[in-house]
């Protein structure tokens, strides 16, 4: 709808240029000429939302075996998350591992959702036995879509990292049957998300088994203000002067996707025993959903195949 | 002509700049259909241009290819093969061909998962497990070995292909469990199978 209106919009003012532009004092065809350029760029505006899902608008809703569930977790910030619970959720009584999936910056948890079709791809892989019943945490990263947290606790700003590895572990244990210990806790992302996923499992091995990055980074793509960008915040200056924890990493990108390759096996290659990374390429296809969409399943199979199994609940 | 090389860009640029010159010299002898179709042509020049321009820095696309969708990779889901042995009973003694090289104290165990006759479409990952009595793990084919000082990661290279040639397994989701210096073996040093998926799809 809202990409019909803006295209409208553009044909509109071309419209009007044309037609009472000779008509127009200076003033009118500078107000023209302005409202021509706004409607020009809100229509772009409208199509990069609509790619990178900024500001999210309608949920999903599978009415399949499994749920997708919207709920609100509170906290060092309070943002709306999405649950997937397994079919299997429903009749059994059993104790689950979790993933916790984060999104790309700019994104939300519905690029997830919708351009990557996650609900469908993890019902596939669970109903074909490549992947355990599971719960996926879709959280929200950030208070204000613009505002980059990558996931840290940001000196005088939003404090993404306590909200992540506290406050939505917490809320999850306390509304679903999940499994309490870290052998069953993982985590993902794409891009900017990818980044999260690694740099937190490096930073609470106490809490995460593993993580898989879709086309990840080793630094964050921001300054968080008391200099950990370098340091503590980035993960390849973590892996090469701090040990090495007991976890493992699966580091996926596309050939032609030049700085998460170049991070990704900077990273692979800075790996040390007891930490188990595993890479995977894909050819070429850059930086975008295409790429994600092929990563994804293989990413959920492996993290499954390293997290605890669901727990017998007797 | 690359995606986010710079000629395109001045081309794109070129190109908007010419259509505008062209727009505003001819605006007063042409009718207001073909003047709303100038504006539109340098609009649509003009999101062109900073979309190539944002696409050269962001690298979301960095090539026609990708630009396409193609990626290089084709994911192909095969249907699971029947295994020869899929009609044996929950557990049994598996004797391959392949027995005398992994130079065993005795042919293995195998458990089959509860469901494992009445799921034909699925593949099963594997625990092979090296602990006396073997742990019970649902869900997965167990395969109990009993290793002599001659058994080495390197004797088991073949262990993986004969399975999925009697049974239903993965390829990739394999697990080693025990204490004994066998399976603490570095990852790159056991047979393919149970070394990490590097290939998509798994």
């Amino acid at each position: 709808m809202s990409t019909v209106l803006s295209l409208a919009a553009v044909l509109l003012t071309a419209v009007l240029l044309a037609t009472v532009w000779n008509r127009s004092r200076p003033v009118a065809r500078t107000g023209l000429a302005v409202l021509s350029l706004i409607s020009v760029a809100a229509a772009a505006g409208v199509q990069v939302n609509r790619l990178t899902e900024i500001f999210p608008s309608v949920v999903k809703d599978d009415p399949g075996g499994s749920q997708l569930r919207m709920v609100t977790v509170p906290g060092a910030l309070t943002l709306p998350m999405y649950v997937y619970l397994p079919a299997a959720y429903n009749t059994g009584s059993d104790r689950y591992p979790v993933i916790t999936a984060f999104h790309g910056f700019p994104g939300t948890p519905e690029f997830w959702l919708r351009d990557l079709d996650v609900q469908s791809v993890l019902d596939r892989e669970i109903a074909a036995g490549r992947m355990a019943p599971t719960v996926v945490l879709f959280p929200s990263q950030t208070p204000d879509p613009l505002r980059d947290t990558e996931c840290t606790d940001m000196r005088d700003g939003p404090q993404a990292e306590t909200y992540l590895t506290v406050d939505v572990p917490a809320y999850a244990k306390a509304h679903f049957r999940v499994r309490p210990d870290a052998a069953g806790w993982g985590l993902t992302g794409y891009s900017a998300g990818a980044f999260c996923a690694i740099n937190l499992l490096l930073r609470h091995p106490d809490k995460y088994a593993a993580a898989a990055s879709l086309s990840g980074y080793a630094a964050p793509g921001i300054d968080i203000d008391d200099g950990s960008q370098n340091t503590t915040n980035n993960p390849l200056w973590r892996l090469r002067n701090l040990p090495q924890p007991p976890v493992a990493l699966w580091l996926g990108w596309a050939g032609d996707d030049l700085e998460s390759a170049h991070e990704s096996q900077e990273l692979a290659a800075s790996a040390r025993t007891p930490l188990e990374v595993t890479t995977a390429v894909v050819k070429r296809g850059g930086h975008n959903s295409t790429v994600w969409r092929l990563m994804e399943a293989p990413a959920f199979d492996w993290l499954s195949a390293r997290l605890a199994r669901p727990l017998t609940v007797a | 002509m690359t995606l986010v090389g710079v000629p395109l860009i001045a081309l794109a640029a070129a190109l908007t700049v010419l259509a505008a010159v062209i727009t505003v010299r001819g605006w007063g002898r042409r009718g207001w259909l073909r003047r709303t179709a100038s504006v539109l042509l340098v609009e649509a020049l003009l999101v062109v241009t900073a979309g190539l321009i944002v696409n050269r820095w962001e690298r979301f696309y960095p090539s026609w290819d990708a630009l396409r969708g193609d990626t290089g990779t084709i994911a192909v889901a095969e249907p699971p093969t029947p295994g020869l042995l899929d009609e044996e009973g929950r557990d049994f003694v598996w004797r391959p061909p392949g027995l005398s090289a992994w130079h065993l104290a005795e042919p293995p165990t195998i458990v089959l998962p509860d469901d494992y006759h009445d799921r034909p479409d699925v593949t099963f990952p594997v625990v092979v497990d090296f602990n006396e009595p073997p742990k019970a793990t649902p869900d997965a084919v167990i395969v109990a070995l009993k290793p002599t000082a001659r058994t080495t990661a390197e004797a088991l290279r073949t262990l993986p292909a004969e399975l999925r040639r009697d049974l239903r397994v993965t390829t990739t989701d394999w697990a080693v469990e025990g204490n004994g210096p066998l399976p603490r073996r570095p990852v790159d040093a056991l047979p393919p199978a149970l070394a990490p998926p590097l290939r998509l799809p798994s």
